[in-house]
């Protein structure tokens, strides 16, 4: 019978196999989980976890070069976040201080949150990214306003910050849609 | 050489580390941790095989035909593993790796890179 002493580092290795390749998790993932069991009770935690260290990274990227549906998919994930991203890399080059640094910070993990959350993909998208992005952009100004009152008053600024806020939103998420939603459609289209 | 022992066209030779799992099931049907233990102790350790490595050469050994999956016992094995064993065209693919690294240790041995050891 398995260990259950082992039992919480088997449930670990059972969510790091779901970044391996659908089709390879479905043909291998029982398979894995059998002989890293065998390994946790044969070797213990220590020899069995460096040994999945060592190779999981480069067998994950080959799996996933291996199989070309899950490099599309990869590419798409990879793709998603790439305009947010590449704005906050220009943004940042243009910062002066901590506080302009953490505002566009927390901005940025706002966005890429509802971008995970609702995996890029349906209308929850579009409204989750454009509520992040005010917030990302509203809360930091706010904090920073009580310590340092801000001229213009931050009251004043509200109104204009938040369609700022929302357009940005608005564009992340429908390019993040298109990205995943989109280029799926069209090869589905394509296939049929 | 003999040309029984060359691999046909179509195939391809074995990476050094599915190399070593045709060698262990040349013995016999294995399951996947009984070829990772078949692997280090015949290399001594110094080639441990870690699942994802072990399963991904199984995929690609098992899509060029090399190999093959028996279904998992659902006896007394809590785990269900399932087995490998080599396929006619794996034997002839192992044979044929074993060959030319035979091949290569003679001519080794003939420039004196490493003492003669055994007669052939």
């Amino acid at each position: 019978m398995p260990d259950s002493r082992h039992q919480p580092l088997l449930g670990l290795y059972a969510a790091l196999l779901h970044l391996y390749p659908c089709n390879f998790r479905r043909q291998f993932g029982q398979q894995m989980l059998a002989t890293f069991a065998d390994l946790l009770d044969d070797r213990g935690p220590l020899v069995a976890s460096s040994l999945i260290l060592r190779e999981f990274c480069s067998t994950l990227f080959r799996e996933h070069l291996d199989d070309p549906a899950s490099l599309a998919h990869l590419i798409r994930v990879l793709l998603c976040p790439l305009p947010p991203v590449v704005i906050y890399a220009t943004v940042l080059g243009h910062v002066r201080n901590f506080e302009e640094f953490a505002f566009f910070t927390f901005w940025l993990i706002c966005i890429l949150a509802s971008f995970w959350q609702t995996r890029c993909r349906g209308r929850e998208c579009l409204v989750r990214t454009m509520l992040a992005s005010v917030v990302g952009m509203l809360l930091p100004l706010a904090l920073i306003n009580i310590y340092q009152p801000m001229h213009p008053s931050f009251v004043s600024l509200v109104a204009p910050l938040t369609v700022l806020a929302l357009t940005v939103g608005l564009i992340f998420a429908t390019c993040a849609r298109l990205v995943m939603e989109g280029l799926a459609f069209t090869s589905a289209r394509s296939t049929s | 050489m003999p040309s029984t022992s060359q691999p046909t066209s179509t195939e391809s030779s074995p990476s050094p580390v599915e190399f070593e799992i045709l060698l262990s099931l040349a013995a016999g049907q294995l399951h996947g941790y009984g070829i990772m233990r078949q692997v280090e102790s015949r290399t001594g350790g110094s080639v441990r095989l870690g699942p994802g490595t072990l399963y991904g050469a199984i995929k690609r050994m098992t899509r060029a035909g090399w190999i093959e999956t028996t279904e998992p016992d659902s006896g007394d094995d809590v785990r269900r593993r399932c087995y490998y064993r080599l396929t006619r065209a794996g034997r002839r693919a192992a044979a044929a790796t074993a060959q030319q690294m035979a091949d290569t240790v003679q001519i080794a041995e003939q420039r004196g890179l490493i003492p003669k050891t055994s007669t052939r």
